[in-house]
């Protein structure tokens, strides 16, 4: 039996859904735990960072992923993905950077630059799968 | 690179499947091997030439002896 699916991309799922679950409960618990704890200075800081534990954990897993695939050319077209992914949002935050500086464009938080980059994922995946499409003919 | 894959596994009636379960790959980096698209590493090709008991260079052709 030959393998489209790498067991890789099992493991992958099951460590990025439960990761997610937690950011998204630290992103709704987060305003209510700084209104009802009130802290200041490094606590603070160390709250505010709560949420980007779990998120920098799925980059991580991400490499984990690229790293347990066992079919090497799967690999190269997931890695092929994520660079698509990463040049579509550095280009849009640095598009964005200077429309904010020079064209009154309003401020997007730092952390929108790292979720872009999930749905970028997707463009990045359309355009492998049209070429490998093309290919196949 | 050109390689003789697709000869080699005529020869044996495989289907591209059959290739990519006897090498533990996926149907997909066959094709792509298969059809000069992409270029195995040097375990898988090694891996490739064993299974079907050849040497290397008789299921790949050497970049520099292309035409």
């Amino acid at each position: 039996m030959s393998r489209d699916h790498d067991p890789a991309e099992a493991v992958y799922v099951r460590r990025v859904i439960p990761t997610m679950i937690v950011y998204l409960a630290l992103i709704v618990a987060l305003p209510f735990l700084i209104a009802w704890l009130k802290p200041t200075g490094p606590a603070l800081w160390l709250i505010a960072l709560l949420p980007a534990v779990p998120l920098s954990a799925v980059f991580w897993f991400y490499g984990r992923f690229f790293i347990e695939l066992r079919d090497e050319y799967i690999r190269l077209l997931e890695i092929r993905k994520a660079l698509i992914a990463t040049g579509i949002v550095m280009m849009a935050a640095t598009a964005w950077g200077f429309l904010e500086s020079y064209a009154g464009a309003p401020h997007l938080p730092l952390f929108a630059v790292p979720l872009a980059w999930f749905p970028c994922q997707g463009i990045g995946a359309a355009i492998v799968e049209i070429g490998e499409r093309r290919a196949a003919r | 690179m050109n390689n003789r894959l697709k000869v080699l596994r005529a020869e044996r009636n495989w289907s591209q499947g059959d290739l990519a379960a006897a090498l533990d790959v996926s149907r997909q980096s066959v094709n792509a091997i298969e059809t000069g698209r992409y270029d195995p590493s040097l375990p898988l090709a090694f891996k490739i030439a064993e299974l079907f008991e050849r040497a290397i260079e008789d299921v790949f052709t050497s970049p520099s002896k292309e035409n």
